[in-house]
């Protein structure tokens, strides 16, 4: 049973933007009071870059179908307004589309102030929830510092590597403490097919000195579609 | 551009422009109108400038450019050669007076006739708008020469916030009913804002100006001080003087400066929205929690798993 884990970036945007019943896989996981939960610098600015990417999209998307709301639509919103409203929010163009699209169902009647105060209520959410998570999460990790550069395991995982570089880093790292301290190591992702059979996954136990790669919660397989 | 101040200034220096401004500074003071502020004197400076090029046909080459609330003189060009500038007696900023160490014989090189008309345009205009604040000077600006209308509602919202925190000096305390007014007052030019803000011509700022809205909203339900609230507002406009509006309206600035302004408008988005992010941060730690994203759980959801997945 690993004592000792590593997250890759997945598990930690899981862990900051999940609500439940999503949430709750990451939150049992990463509190489970059983593992110490590594990390360096470098991982540590990678999460962060990560999740401010991601508030950002958000908050961008909405903040502008906001001004959009404002110039369009006045007063009270009928059916028809709402109708308007979700056919205008452009599936390829506004990644926050599925939730918009949910958020104004039931909403015939209400004023375009109100909407506007929830909607701004939902950005805020999301930029307050991954901030919180963020910090607590960092509370949980032990800091590392590397100091080895494994210049081995560039060549051997050189398409892992090429293919997502940040996740190689990730690997890098919990290589290095898996050499240097005792007790087993695991590596955590939400990608069994980057990580699972087939994918990068059989590399990373051959050849580095990590454990066992742990599905924490399962995203939508490629394969499935 | 003048090194040493203490050095008989050279008259080659002295053009037309400098004497432009140095005609209103003494045909100001003559008026024995009280102390002149650097906004009043670069008001009416530009104001006389105009009124030669539009009436007279006569472009004295000042440098000038539109910055915040309005047209400012390129002043580090000629200000220390031609004006005097210490401390204001009565409030926060300098006053204006015409260098002591110079006089008319001093502007040799510039032509008799055309000094006639310049000092006849600064009469004009003293005569007509000297005895006007900077306020009402501002805004006369502002009617007949706003680079759009998005710049003439930033100044209400000003107006607006001035007007709040006078309110909170002169009463110790304010009926709640005056103080939703004023917040109804504040969200309504914010929205006038959004509403005319120039969203495809600014478009390097479109994202950070909306964050900057969102903000300063948080702001405002946070009960945030005024001042707080106009320090924050002026850093939106001089991004936006940054970025564009000393682009769009200026004349006579030389190649370098203008490169200048170019290398700090590459870097100013960057500057505010880092600004404004922190700030924020502030604003929302203020808020509280609801169960916005609870009601849209599942769809929610559903988007933050597509984009775990799209990392890979």
């Amino acid at each position: 049973m690993p004592t000792n884990a590593f997250l890759d970036k997945g598990i930690v945007l899981g862990y900051c933007f999940f609500v439940d019943p999503q949430f709750k896989k990451c939150n049992d996981y990463v509190h489970s009071g059983s593992k110490d939960f590594f990390a360096t610098k470098q991982v540590e600015d990678i999460y962060g870059k990560k999740k401010s990417e991601l508030v950002e999209r958000h908050r961008s998307a909405v903040l502008r179908h906001v001004a959009e709301l404002k110039s369009d639509h006045a007063g009270r919103l009928s059916e028809s307004d709402i109708d308007d409203i979700r056919s205008g929010i452009d599936r390829r163009d506004n990644p926050s589309w599925r939730f918009l699209e949910d958020f104004y169902e039931g909403r015939q009647g209400e004023h375009v102030g109100e909407v506007e105060k929830r909607l701004r209520r939902l950005v805020t959410e999301i930029e307050r929830r991954a901030e919180e998570r963020k910090q607590t999460l960092y509370r949980s990790l032990h800091g590392w510092i590397r100091i080895d550069s494994y210049p081995d395991l560039h060549g051997e995982l050189s398409e892992l590597k090429r293919d997502d570089k940040e996740d190689f880093y990730i690997v890098l790292d919990a290589h290095d403490v898996a050499v240097h301290l005792d007790g087993e190591i695991e590596l955590a992702t939400p990608n069994p097919a980057e990580f699972g059979d087939g994918g990068y996954g059989d590399d990373i136990l051959e050849r580095t000195e990590i454990d066992h790669i742990e599905l924490v919660f399962e995203s939508r397989s490629r394969g499935d579609e | 551009m003048a090194d040493d101040s203490s050095t008989r200034v050279d008259s080659r220096d002295l053009g037309p422009a400098e004497y432009l401004a140095y005609s209103v500074l003494s045909v100001y003071h003559e008026e024995g109108s009280g102390e002149l502020g650097r906004t009043a004197y670069h008001k009416l400076t530009t104001l006389a400038d105009r009124y030669l090029r539009n009436e007279r046909g006569i472009d004295v080459g000042l440098p000038s450019y539109w910055y915040f609330y309005g047209e400012t003189i390129r002043e580090s060009a000629f200000e220390e050669q031609i004006a005097f500038s210490p401390t204001s007696n009565h409030r926060q900023g300098r006053a204006y007076y015409p260098a002591e160490r110079i006089d008319e014989s001093d502007f040799s090189n510039v032509d008799t006739e055309l000094k006639r008309e310049v000092r006849s345009a600064a009469w004009r205009v003293v005569e007509e708008h000297g005895s006007k604040g900077w306020r009402e000077l501002e805004a006369l600006q502002y009617r007949e020469y706003s680079p759009n209308d998005f710049v003439a509602s930033y100044r209400d919202l000003r107006e607006v916030l001035n007007a709040k925190s006078k309110t909170h000096r002169q009463q110790s305390s304010l009926s709640a009913h005056g103080d939703a007014w004023r917040k109804t007052n504040v969200t309504s030019v914010l929205d006038t804002m959004v509403e005319r803000f120039p969203a495809e011509e600014y478009e390097l700022l479109y994202d950070e100006y909306l964050l900057w809205d969102d903000t300063f909203r948080l702001l405002v339900d946070a009960e945030t001080p005024a001042t707080e609230l106009r320090e924050f507002l002026e850093e939106m406009i001089e991004a936006v003087s940054v970025v564009y509006l000393r682009f769009q309206r200026h004349q006579h600035i030389e190649p370098r400066t203008i490169q200048m302004w170019a290398r700090e408008a590459r870097e100013k988005p960057a500057a505010f929205k880092s600004s404004v992010e922190s700030k924020r941060t502030e604003a929302i730690e203020l808020t509280e929690s609801t169960g916005a994203l609870e009601d849209v759980a599942e769809s929610y959801n559903e988007t933050i798993l597509e984009e775990i997945e799209d990392l890979d």
